[in-house]
């Protein structure tokens, strides 16, 4: 158990100093998102899916944020340097962008 | 009266002392016979007052008594104690000769290079003492080899530090010993100045001094000697840099030599220098012992001079280069740096050898922060890589704790030190005003942390920076651009329709891509500058 505390201190502690302030900026933003699915899903459990189409649009919207937060996450990581040599950070912006503007066509269309 | 009274004192010795050997000759067996120590002392007494001592009749005795004595109890002290007995009494002593051997081999040895017998210095320095006295007197070569005398002299070097009467007079008369006979001289080769000599290119000279145990000149006999290095050999990579190279003699003390070790230009590090010294003449001596491949251990110096040192602030997320300042050795720099909490500090330099010009790595390279006012210092382990450049980066947010939350204007030195530099340094190379977020209002650390209680809470705050925000034509359409869309998405929930919404969408996205395609290439080429 104190190995475990000890363990979870150390990786604390490495987050908290080794971690570049964007990439935690981009941290809270997926806490905030995961969150917020976490809250719809427990909603629809309690309460019911009635406006069903609904649910589906805000929790879909929930997943693909998380999924293109992490997508950026990974491209403006800098220790990923090797992988995406080609991408910029900007052109990773750029996409996330795109890619909302997409998702969220749909999931405006779908909301109902 | 002087006289008189010696004679008296005597005649008392001589009675009690011939008192005692006559009863543990005449109990010789059947008693419970007198320590060899006792034997030793009465012996050495009698020998000393009576020139005829001992008669034949004695002699015979008392070999019969010694080698009872060692039959019953053949320990290493009472061997010695027999050694010394039978030396004192000449051609008849020759029954113990033989039992050198039997002593020698109970000696333990010690690292490889001492040897020594199970209690100490007195029962060690008896035993030797006894044999070189009995070969002496019976004119024969002890059974030792060169390298067990070697061996056994190391032990009684090692023990000149001794504290006690009996260990002083043991010690004094061992050396004596060894020094003044006639079969084994051990020779002692010893680095001038003490410890490991070091040679750099100011004091290029190995100086050694050869002398006998007692730190004297070898007597004529041995004299005029040869002394040659063997052979100079690397510590860390075994390359042999000289070899077959004579000592000059100096001219001013008769026992110190004196050879050149840096012609061939070795690398700086440690070097195993082998020692021969032999005699010169042809009518020398054999008996010197301890006098080829004497290893000695020999510093190469290097000086070195801080080379391409760099110091700079950057970005603590590395998103953008570091800016640097070039500083040259010894100077300091001359405009004092700022750094902050988001920020770090870097420190990047290479050290070259002023002789070779080629770069060395060092043992202790660090930087040292010492606050202006408190003198608080903190040090830090610079990391190197394989071509030996040094570099600190020195993230300051994550420090501030180890600052002690205290901003103010620091001093950056840099600590360069190994057992191989003969200039290690310490250089102030600048000044850097480090500004943190939570000032330490007491300005010790030690007193801050131990009345936390006292300390104000960080707030917790939220809040835009937009202190960075571009303010052009392009950021400013790109933003409006983007919330348009969001707008227009929100319309279209509430009463547009698909098309109307794709009509408007088109318009907003060509002018949004247009302005954001603008920003973000004139951030990647503001990045790419940096």
């Amino acid at each position: 158990m104190t190995s475990f505390a000890r363990v979870v201190s150390r990786f604390y502690g490495e987050y908290t100093n080794n971690t570049s302030r964007k990439l935690k900026i981009i941290d809270a933003y997926l806490f905030y998102v995961l969150l917020t699915g976490i809250i719809q899903f427990a909603y629809c459990c309690l309460v019911g899916t009635f406006p069903f189409n609904s649910f589906l649009s805000g929790f879909i919207s929930c997943v693909s944020s998380f999924v293109l937060a992490v997508c950026l996450r990974l491209q403006v990581n800098w220790q990923n340097k090797s992988q995406f040599s080609k991408i910029s950070p900007e052109r990773g912006f750029a996409d996330f962008i795109f890619g909302h503007i997409v998702l969220h066509l749909v999931v405006v269309n779908f909301i109902g | 009266m002087q006289i008189s009274c010696v004679s008296f004192v005597y005649f008392i010795w001589s009675f009690f002392v011939l008192q005692a050997l006559t009863d543990l000759v005449e109990k010789e067996g059947t008693a419970p016979s007198r320590s060899a120590s006792e034997v030793y002392y009465a012996v050495s007494t009698l020998k000393n007052l009576n020139a005829g001592f001992p008669t034949p009749k004695q002699s015979e005795k008392l070999v019969k008594l010694l080698q009872a004595a060692l039959k019953k109890d053949d320990s290493i002290s009472n061997l010695g104690y027999c050694l010394s007995i039978a030396a004192a009494m000449g051609p008849s002593g020759s029954f113990a000769f033989d039992r050198i051997e039997d002593a020698i081999v109970q000696a333990d040895e010690v690292d490889g290079k001492y040897l020594q017998f199970e209690g100490g210095l007195s029962i060690t320095a008896l035993v030797i003492s006894g044999t070189y006295n009995l070969a002496t007197s019976l004119n024969r070569a002890p059974p030792l080899t060169g390298e067990q005398v070697v061996k056994f002299s190391n032990y009684f070097l090692s023990r000149r530090s001794v504290q006690t009467p009996k260990g002083a007079y043991s010690l004094l008369n061992i050396f004596n010993i060894l020094t003044n006979n006639k079969f084994h001289t051990p020779v002692v080769i010893s680095v001038v100045g003490g410890g490991t000599g070091g040679v750099s290119v100011d004091n290029p000279r190995l100086n050694v001094r050869v002398t006998n145990l007692l730190g004297e000149n070898l007597p004529p006999p041995h004299q005029p000697l040869s002394v040659t290095v063997e052979s100079a050999t690397s510590q860390s990579n075994s390359v042999v840099v000289v070899s077959k190279k004579k000592f000059e003699q100096s001219t001013t003390d008769k026992s110190v030599y004196s050879v050149g070790l840096l012609e061939s230009k070795p690398e700086p590090g440690v070097y195993k220098v082998a020692v021969n010294v032999v005699p010169a003449g042809a009518s020398g001596q054999p008996s010197l012992v301890g006098n080829v491949a004497v290893p000695l251990t020999v510093r190469v110096m290097a000086t070195v001079v801080p080379h391409a040192v760099q110091i700079g602030t950057g970005d603590a997320d590395q998103t953008t280069q570091p800016k640097f300042y070039a500083v040259n050795y010894p100077s300091k720099l001359e405009q004092t740096l700022e750094v902050d909490s988001l920020q770090k500090l870097v420190i990047r330099f290479s050290l070259k050898d002023k002789s070779s010009e080629k770069s060395v790595g060092v043992h202790q390279a660090f930087v040292r922060l010492s606050h202006e006012r408190t003198q608080q210092e903190l040090i830090f382990v610079t990391e190197t890589d394989s071509s030996n450049n040094y570099r600190l980066d020195l993230d300051i947010g994550a420090k501030a704790n180890d600052l002690g939350q205290l901003s103010g204007l620091y001093r950056v030195e840099l600590i360069i030190g190994d057992v191989i530099l003969s200039n290690s340094l310490s250089w102030h190379l600048a000044d850097v005003k480090i500004k943190l977020m939570y000032d330490s209002p007491t300005g010790a650390a030690g007193s801050a942390d131990t009345h936390p209680m006292y300390r104000p809470k960080p707030e917790i705050k939220l809040g835009v920076n937009i202190s960075n925000f571009p303010f052009s034509l392009s950021s400013i359409g790109f933003h409006i651009g983007l919330g348009g869309i969001f707008v227009l998405f929100g319309m279209f929930w509430l009463k547009l329709n698909m098309f109307e919404t794709l009509k408007y969408l088109l318009g907003l996205g060509i002018v949004t891509f247009l302005c954001g395609n603008k920003m973000l290439a004139k951030i990647a080429s503001q990045r790419a500058k940096h």
